[in-house]
C-alpha cells in the first residue's frame, strides 16, 4: 500500500516513529484514506516482533484536529459511514491491545478528536509551550465524539469530570490537561523526542486500567445508585437549555450512560452508532456546513453587525407586540421564541430594547397599537430599565407578565399551536435578514453570512443561519409559505430578491 | 367469569420513613410477612390452600429485591407451595397487586390468593432503584421527565389551583384522619408491628399531625420551588406546556403525601374457598382499569382509570358511594374530584395520605382496607379505589359490599 498521509520509520532498538502528516489538508484529519493506512500501519507494526513501540506525532504545526466532516457530510450512506467509524475505532482498539507501548506526543492544537486518538495511547507526553492547546468543544459545531472518546475519556477521568470538560466545551492549555490527567508530562519541544524514545524502554504499562483483568475499574458506573442524581440533573440541565435543538448533547450523554454501563468494546460500538445517527440529522449538518466548513477567514466590522443585530431584535420583538395585539396569550409567544432558542421571547426582547425603541417598528395608524402604546406609557411601563414593562421586574430580574395586559387585551379564545408561533417568529426573521443583512455585511457570501447571523446575531445555531435553513426547508416551499405570510400578515414577510435566487 | 370475593383485608400502621420513624428498625421482609400471618391467624386458613401472593413494591431493590413476595411467604413460615410474585406499577403496586390476584380467581386459574404491598421508606430510600425513564439520556429527553412533585406544581399551576385551595384540602384530611383516629375507624384492619419477643412496636399511624391549621400551613416553603429553577425542570415542563408562562409552586411537605414505611393484605378467594373456611365475602371486586396518559404531568390519570372502570362494571360514577383517592398531592385529588364531579364528602372521608402517609407499594391495598370497613359502618354498597402512578399512568378498583 502506498502511504501518503503518515510518514512511518522504524528506528534502532524497536522504535517506530509513526507522523501524521495529511497530503491534501493544512491540518491533520481523519478521513476514509486515512483510515485505510492507519490500518494498514497498524497490522504492519503488530506482526512486527522486533518493534517494541510506537511514537505517534505530527508533522504538521498542530497535533489532530478529528474528523474531515467535509468528507463525512458527504456519504448518504449510514452503513458505509458505520462501517469506516467501526474500522477505525477497531484499529485504535488493535493498537491500545498491541502490547506494544504507545507514546503519543502533543504538540499545538489538539481538537476532540485528536484527543480521542490519543486515547488509545498509554503515555501521553505535551510539549510545555503555549501553543499546546486541548480543546474540547466540539459541541459548538453540534458533534460528539465518534473515535472512542465518549468511552476512553470517562473511564479515565470519571464521569462528572468528563461531563463537565465536555459539556462546558472546556479549551485546555497543555498545564492545565496535565492537572486534569488528560496527559502524563509535560516536556520542552527539544526534549520530546527523546523522552518518548526513552519512555519506550522505560517500564510504563500497555494494559490500560479498563483491559486490566487483575483489578477492578474504579468508575462507579451509570446505573449504580450514587450516579441516579448525576444523571437526572445533568439530563434535565441540559434539555433545558439546548430545548430539542441539539441532538449532539443528547448524543454524548446517552454515550456514557448506554457505554459505561457495559465493558468497552460494547462501549465502542454503542458510540460509534450514535455518531452516526447524529450526522444523519440536518441540525447537526448545518452547524458543521455554516460552524466549521464555512467559517469565515476574514473578520467583520463589529459596528455594522451591531446595528444588523438592534433592527432584528427590534422586529422580533414587534412581531411579538402585533401577536399579542391578536390575542395570542403572552406566555405562548414568550415561550416560542425560547423554544427557537433565543435566550428571551419577544416580549422580554421588547422590555430590554425599551418601548419607546420600538414603537418606530410597529404601525401607528392602528388604533390596538396606540392604544397599548398609549396605556403603556401611562403606566409609565418603559421597559426594563425601569422594571416595569410587558413584564414586572425586580431589581432587572424577571418576575412575571404584567397583569396590566389584561385589561386592554382579551386573549382569544383559540390559541394558535405553538409551533405555528415559532414558523411565523422564524420566517420573520429570516426575511427580515436577508433584506437588510447586504447593507451591513457588504460583499460577504450567504455561507458566510449564515455563520456572522449566528456569532453575531443571535440566530439560534441548530439552524446554521437563515440561507442554510432556507435550502433545509426547501427553497419553493419557504417562498411560497413566507407569500401566503405576506399576505395574511403584511409586506415584512415578501422574501428577498436573494433569496428568490436562492 | 368467576367471582373474586374480598375475605380480608388488613394493614400495619404507618411509621414515619425516617431514620427516626419507629418502624425504621423493621426490615420489609418482616413488615410483609406480618401481614401474611395475620391473614392466616385471623381467617383461621391452612396456607397450602394459597396459590400466590402478589405484594407491590415499588423499590426492589436492596433488602426489598429478589421478590420480595416470595420472600415474605417464606419468612412468614407459610407452606412453601405458596408462590409469590413481586410487581410494580409505582404508586399503585399495592392495587395493581390486588387486581392481579383477583384476576387469577376470576380467571378460575386460583382459588385462594393474596393481594398486597410493602415500602419500607427509612431503609430503602425513594429512587433508589433508578431506572431508564430518569437516568438514561434517551428516554428522559424524549419523555420529558420531570420528579413528581415538579408534576404536581405543572397540574396545580394548568388547572388553577391556588396555595390556598391546597392548603385547605391538606387542613382536611388531617382533620378527618384525626377524628377516624379518635373514633377507631381503623381498629378493625390495623394489626400492630411487634418484635420477635411479641412486643409491640407500633400500633398507631405515627406521621398524623393533628394540629395543622392554615397558619401552620402557611410558613411551610414550596418543596420544588429550587430543583424546579435551578435543576432545569420548570423549563422542561414549560417546554411541554408552552401555554404556561411560569409554575406557581404550591405543593410542599404539608400538603403532599407523606413518606412512611407499612406492609398491607388482602385475602382474596372464589366461593368455594369461602365456603370451606366458613369465611363471609366482604365484598366483590367489580372491575379493575389501568391506563397511560402523557407523562410529563404524569398524575392525572386517576379519572381516566376511574372512567374505564367504571365503563366495565357498567356503571357510572353516581353508582359509587365511597372514593379513596390516594393523596399523593393535594392539587391531584382536586384535579380528580373536579374531573368526574364528585363531591369532597364522598372522597377519602377518613383522611388519606397527606395526613398518615404514602409508604409506595402498599398504599393501594391500605385504601381498599380502608374504603371496605368505611362502606361497612356506613351500609354502603360501592366503592372506587384508585391512585395516580408514575409516567402518567391510572389504576383503579371498583368493589361492591355483597
Amino acid at each position: 500500500m502506498k502511504i501518503k498521509n503518515f510518514n512511518f520509520r522504524i528506528e534502532s532498538k524497536g522504535i517506530c516513529i509513526l507522523s501524521m502528516d495529511n497530503q491534501d489538508s493544512e491540518v491533520n484529519n481523519i478521513n476514509k484514506n486515512v483510515i485505510e493506512e492507519f490500518f494498514y500501519l497498524v497490522n504492519k507494526i503488530k506482526a512486527d516482533e522486533k518493534i517494541r513501540g510506537v511514537i505517534i506525532n505530527s508533522l504538521k504545526k498542530d497535533f489532530h484536529f478529528g474528523y474531515d466532516f467535509k468528507e463525512l457530510i458527504k456519504i448518504n450512506n449510514s452503513k458505509e459511514i458505520l462501517n469506516m467509524i467501526f474500522k477505525l475505532n477497531q484499529t485504535l482498539r488493535s493498537l491500545e491491545n498491541s502490547g506494544k507501548k504507545v507514546i503519543i506526543i502533543h504538540k499545538g492544537r489538539t481538537a476532540s478528536g485528536g484527543l480521542e486518538l490519543a486515547l488509545c495511547g498509554h503515555y501521553r507526553i505535551a510539549s510545555n509551550d503555549s501553543d499546546t492547546i486541548f480543546a474540547l468543544n466540539d459541541l459548538d459545531i453540534g458533534v460528539s465524539m465518534g473515535m472512542g472518546g465518549s468511552q476512553r475519556l470517562p473511564r479515565l477521568l470519571g464521569i462528572n469530570k468528563t461531563m463537565d470538560l465536555i459539556l462546558n466545551k472546556k479549551i485546555l492549555t497543555a498545564s492545565e490537561a496535565l492537572d486534569l490527567k488528560l496527559i502524563d508530562e509535560l516536556i520542552d519541544e527539544d526534549k520530546i523526542i527523546n523522552k518518548a524514545k526513552e519512555l519506550i524502554n522505560s517500564k510504563i504499562t500497555t494494559i490500560k486500567t479498563w483491559d486490566d483483568k487483575t483489578k477492578k475499574l474504579n468508575i462507579v458506573k451509570p446505573s449504580d445508585e450514587k450516579n441516579i442524581g448525576l444523571f437526572i440533573g445533568t439530563i434535565a440541565k441540559s434539555h433545558s437549555i439546548t430545548k430539542n435543538h441539539y441532538p449532539a448533547v443528547k448524543t454524548f450523554l446517552s454515550c456514557i450512560f448506554e457505554g459505561l454501563n457495559c465493558d468497552i468494546d460494547s462501549g465502542l460500538k454503542i458510540e460509534s452508532r450514535y455518531f452516526v445517527w447524529l450526522l444523519n440529522h440536518k441540525e447537526t449538518r448545518a452547524m458543521i456546513n455554516t460552524l466549521l466548513l464555512n467559517k469565515p477567514k476574514t473578520s467583520i466590522q463589529n459596528k455594522n453587525i451591531e446595528k444588523l443585530k438592534i433592527i432584528l431584535d427590534k422586529n422580533y420583538a414587534a412581531e411579538g407586540i402585533r401577536l399579542l395585539l391578536k390575542g395570542i396569550s403572552p406566555a405562548l409567544i414568550e415561550n416560542a421564541g425560547k423554544r427557537l432558542g433565543f435566550n428571551d421571547g419577544p416580549l422580554a426582547t421588547a422590555d430590554n430594547i425599551g418601548l419607546s425603541n420600538i414603537i418606530d417598528r410597529l404601525d401607528s395608524s392602528d388604533a390596538n397599537v396606540t392604544a397599548l402604546i398609549g396605556l403603556l406609557e401611562k403606566k409609565n411601563r418603559k421597559g426594563k430599565i425601569n422594571n416595569a414593562g410587558f413584564f414586572d421586574y425586580y431589581l432587572k430580574k424577571k418576575i412575571k407578565i404584567w397583569e396590566g395586559l389584561e385589561e386592554l387585551i382579551a386573549l382569544s379564545k383559540n390559541q394558535p399551536d405553538v409551533s405555528a408561533i415559532e414558523t411565523q417568529l422564524l420566517f420573520l426573521l429570516i426575511n427580515e435578514f436577508s433584506r437588510l443583512a447586504d447593507n451591513f455585511l457588504h460583499n460577504i457570501k450567504i455561507e458566510e453570512q449564515d455563520y456572522f447571523s449566528i456569532k453575531k446575531c443571535n440566530f439560534p445555531a441548530w439552524t446554521g443561519g437563515p440561507y442554510r435553513w432556507i435550502k433545509d426547508y426547501g427553497v419553493k416551499n419557504f417562498i411560497s409559505k413566507s407569500n401566503n405570510f405576506a399576505e395574511n400578515l403584511g409586506h415584512r414577510f415578501i422574501p428577498s430578491e436573494k433569496i428568490l435566487k436562492l | 367469569m368467576n367471582e373474586a370475593f374480598i375475605y380480608d383485608a388488613l394493614r400495619t400502621p404507618r411509621g414515619k420513613g425516617k431514620r427516626d420513624g419507629a418502624l425504621n428498625e423493621v426490615t420489609p421482609v418482616k413488615l410483609a410477612s406480618q401481614t401474611l400471618k395475620a391473614l392466616e391467624k385471623r381467617n383461621n386458613i391452612n396456607t397450602e390452600d394459597v396459590d400466590d401472593v402478589v405484594l407491590g413494591c415499588v423499590h426492589p431493590v436492596r433488602e426489598q429485591g429478589a421478590d420480595i413476595a416470595r420472600t415474605a411467604v417464606l419468612e412468614a413460615n407459610w407452606h412453601q407451595s405458596v408462590s409469590g410474585a413481586q410487581v410494580d406499577r409505582f404508586c399503585a403496586s399495592g392495587l395493581e397487586a390486588i387486581n392481579i390476584a383477583a384476576g387469577q380467581i376470576m380467571s378460575g386459574q386460583s382459588d385462594m390468593t393474596v393481594g398486597g404491598g410493602v415500602e419500607s421508606m427509612s431503609r430503602v430510600p425513594m429512587g433508589s432503584s433508578g431506572g431508564a425513564w430518569m437516568t438514561d439520556p434517551d428516554v428522559a429527553y424524549n419523555t420529558y421527565f420531570v420528579p413528581q412533585g415538579i408534576s404536581a406544581d405543572l397540574l396545580a399551576t394548568k388547572y388553577n389551583y391556588s396555595r390556598t385551595d391546597v392548603d385547605s384540602y391538606a387542613v382536611e384530611s388531617q382533620k378527618r384522619a384525626t377524628t377516624a383516629w379518635k373514633q377507631k375507624k381503623f381498629k378493625k384492619s390495623i394489626i400492630p408491628v411487634e418484635d420477635q419477643n411479641k412486643i409491640n412496636i407500633l400500633d398507631y399511624d405515627e406521621y398524623i399531625r393533628s394540629e395543622t391549621t392554615m397558619q401552620s400551613l402557611a410558613s411551610l416553603e414550596p418543596s420544588f420551588s429550587a430543583i424546579g429553577n435551578s435543576q432545569g425542570f420548570n423549563d422542561i415542563a414549560i417546554l411541554k406546556y408552552p401555554e404556561i408562562e411560569r409554575l406557581n409552586h404550591v405543593h410542599h411537605a404539608g400538603n403532599s403525601s407523606g413518606i412512611v414505611d407499612g406492609a398491607a393484605a388482602v385475602l382474596i378467594g372464589n366461593k368455594e374457598i369461602g365456603k370451606k373456611y366458613f369465611l363471609k365475602p366482604r365484598a366483590r371486586i367489580c372491575s379493575f382499569a389501568s391506563i397511560g396518559s402523557e407523562p410529563t404531568i404524569m398524575l392525572t390519570g386517576p379519572a381516566d382509570s376511574a372512567e374505564k372502570a367504571l365503563k366495565r362494571a357498567k356503571m357510572n360514577v353516581n353508582d359509587i358511594d365511597l372514593f379513596e383517592m390516594n393523596e399523593a398531592f393535594a392539587a391531584v385529588v382536586l384535579r380528580f374530584m373536579d374531573t368526574l364531579n364528585i363531591d369532597h364528602s364522598k372522597v377519602n372521608v377518613n383522611g388519606g395520605a397527606i395526613a398518615m402517609g404514602h409508604p409506595l407499594g402498599a398504599t393501594g391495598a391500605m385504601i381498599m382496607g380502608t374504603i371496605l370497613d368505611e362502606l361497612e359502618r356506613r351500609d354502603l354498597s360501592t366503592g372506587l379505589v384508585t391512585l395516580c402512578v408514575g409516567a402518567g399512568m391510572g389504576t383503579a378498583t371498583i368493589i361492591e359490599r355483597l
